[in-house]
């Protein structure tokens, strides 16, 4: 979702995501919510100044090699 | 000095005068069009729009590509792979399909696992890599992204002295750019079987 706006020397625009993700595998699940938004300001035809914010949370689980077989569970698996 | 300047003022209104009246007396039914100027509005001076970015090609010397969203948005528009993908010499690796966690320009730091080495990502110019030199991309929205201004080779030095593969500039939307709310969703299935 984004959106924006001029409000007389101020203009300002604000973007949130949300990002869930099961994964096609096991410990891939995600799930993420990021927020960008920016504020400008215009002293004059010259000059602006602008803010940024970022912020950004997520939950990620990182699917790996590393397997059961390479773990020496199932040594002679696969 | 004072008193030769006054004097030419004068002088010159007495000229103008004369004439004035002689075109008026001249010709009385003399109308002249309406002419109606209209411009756009430069926008934000700090993020350049796409037009304006695109420009640069005459200035940069070497190799400069400017990747809009909107051609992004034809496609999946999820992260940066789907932004920068066949980006001449650039090269993109999802680790799991979601966020880009590999970028090469040029075989910059090709063999690094997941740091993108020798390239510098800058917010409007502005340095977005961490005190590290890492750039950790998912901190970013595509979605808020106007452009992505990529500057391969050596006009990436500007930059910095480690850019040995390029720069990637981007360029957020701003309020002038985006006047409008914008809304999506995105959904992807995928299936597969696994016989064991």
């Amino acid at each position: 979702m984004s959106g924006g706006a001029v409000q007389g020397q101020f203009d300002e625009f604000g973007a949130i995501g949300f990002r869930a993700r099961e994964g096609f595998r096991e410990h891939s699940r995600e799930d993420t919510e990021i927020l960008f938004a920016d504020l400008g300001y215009k002293f004059s035809d010259q000059v602006e100044n602008r803010f940024y914010l970022t912020m950004d949370q997520g939950q990620q689980e990182s699917a790996g090699r590393f397997d059961e077989v390479r773990n020496g569970k199932r040594p002679f698996a696969g | 000095m004072v008193r030769l300047s006054v004097l030419a003022i004068t002088a010159v209104a007495v000229i103008a005068i004369p004439e004035a009246q002689a075109v008026d007396t001249a010709n009385n039914a003399a109308e002249t069009e309406v002419v109606t100027v209209t411009g756009e509005t430069t926008g934000s001076l700090t993020s350049l729009s796409p037009e304006e970015s695109a420009k640069q090609k005459r200035q940069v010397p070497g190799a400069f590509t400017v990747k809009t969203t909107d051609d992004m948005e034809l496609g999946r528009a999820s992260n940066f792979e789907d932004l920068l993908q066949r980006t001449p010499g650039v090269f993109l690796q999802s680790e799991n399909g979601v966020e880009v966690s590999k970028i090469s320009i040029r075989g910059s730091g090709i063999t690094s696992e997941d740091e993108p080495l020798g390239v510098i990502f800058l917010l409007d110019g502005l340095n977005f890599n961490q005190g590290d030199g890492e750039s950790v991309l998912e901190d970013f929205d595509v979605a808020a992204l106007s452009h992505a201004e990529v500057f391969r080779g050596a006009d990436a030095f500007k930059y910095g002295a480690l850019t040995l593969g390029g720069a990637i500039n981007l360029v957020p939307l701003t309020g002038t750019m985006r006047r409008h709310f914008k809304c999506g969703l995105k959904a992807e299935v995928m299936a597969s079987s696994v016989a064991t």
